[in-house]
C-alpha cells in the first residue's frame, strides 16, 4: 500500500526524493520504494525519516 | 623453471597486483576513500537475495556441466575456462538482479570516476582479445594462447549489466521520481 502520508509530508517540506534520502542516509530508490509501499523500513530508518521531516511514526506509518 | 611452474607464478603474481590495484581503485572511486562500499538497508536486502541467486545459478550450471562431462562430448571453450563461466555467470546473476531492484550505485560510490574505472577495464579487456583474434590462436586448448577467453568472458559480463542498466534507468526515467 503507498504511503501517501510520507509523500504529502516531503512535499509540504519541499523536499525531493533524493534530499530525504540523504538526509536519512539512504538511497533515493530506497525512499521511493517505502512511498510505493515495496518495502517496509525498519523501525530505525522509520525514526529517522520522522526525525527528519518533525513528525511521529504515528503521522507517517499508522494506518487508521 | 619450467613452463608450468612459470605459468602458476605468474598467475600468483598477477592476482595479487590485481588485488592491490582493486584496493587501490576502489579507496579512488568512494567518496569518503574507504575501500568498502555503503549501502542502506533495502540495497543489503536487495543483495543478499542477489548472491542467493548467484550462487544457485553456479550451483545448476556446475550440475549440468558434471552431467555434460559425462557423455564425453566436450566444450566449445578451453574446458579450464568453464570453471571461471560458472563463477562470472553467478556474478552477473546476482549484479544484474541487484541492478535491477535498483542497488546499481552504493551510498559512497562516485559515479562518474566508476565509469572512468569502467571504461579502462573494458579497454584492458578488449585488448587481449583483439589481440587473441588477430593471431588467431584464440581457442586453443593452450593454457597460455587461450588466455584471453577469460577477457572474452569478462566483457560478456560487461555487456550483460550495461544493458540491465541502461534499460532500468529507461525504466526509472519513465515512471518519472516517483520509479
Amino acid at each position: 500500500m503507498k504511503n501517501l502520508k510520507l509523500k504529502a509530508a516531503r512535499a509540504g517540506k519541499d523536499l525531493s526524493q533524493e534530499d530525504l534520502a540523504k538526509i536519512c542516509g539512504v538511497s533515493r530508490q530506497t525512499m521511493s520504494a517505502i512511498e510505493k509501499g515495496d518495502y517496509n523500513p525498519t523501525i530505525n530508518l522509520c525514526i529517522s525519516i520522522c526525525k527528519a521531516l518533525d513528525l511521529t511514526l504515528n503521522d507517517l506509518f499508522w494506518e487508521e | 623453471m619450467d613452463r608450468n611452474s612459470g605459468l602458476l607464478f605468474g598467475l600468483a603474481i598477477g592476482l595479487m597486483a590485481g588485488l592491490i590495484l582493486v584496493v587501490i581503485l576502489l579507496k579512488f572511486a568512494n567518496k569518503d576513500k574507504k575501500v568498502k562500499t555503503e549501502y542502506d538497508e533495502r540495497q543489503k536486502e536487495i543483495r543478499n537475495k542477489g548472491y542467493v541467486i548467484g550462487f544457485y545459478t553456479m550451483i545448476a550450471m556446475l550440475a549440468v556441466e558434471s552431467l555434460w562431462s559425462i557423455t564425453g562430448y566436450g566444450y566449445p571453450i578451453p574446458e579450464y575456462s568453464v570453471f571461471f563461466l560458472d563463477i562470472i555467470v553467478g556474478i552477473t546473476t546476482m549484479c544484474a538482479y541487484s541492478i535491477w531492484n535498483g542497488v546499481y550505485w552504493g551510498l559512497n560510490n562516485d559515479k562518474k570516476k566508476y565509469g572512468i574505472i569502467m571504461v579502462i577495464a573494458t579497454i584492458l579487456n578488449l585488448i587481449p582479445v583483439i589481440n587473441g583474434v588477430v593471431r588467431g590462436d584464440f581457442l586453443s586448448n593452450d593454457p597460455v594462447e587461450s588466455l584471453p577467453i577469460f577477457n572474452l568472458i569478462v566483457l560478456a559480463m560487461f555487456v550483460v549489466l550495461l544493458v540491465v542498466m541502461i534499460i532500468r534507468a529507461l525504466v526509472d526515467r519513465a515512471c518519472g521520481e516517483e520509479g
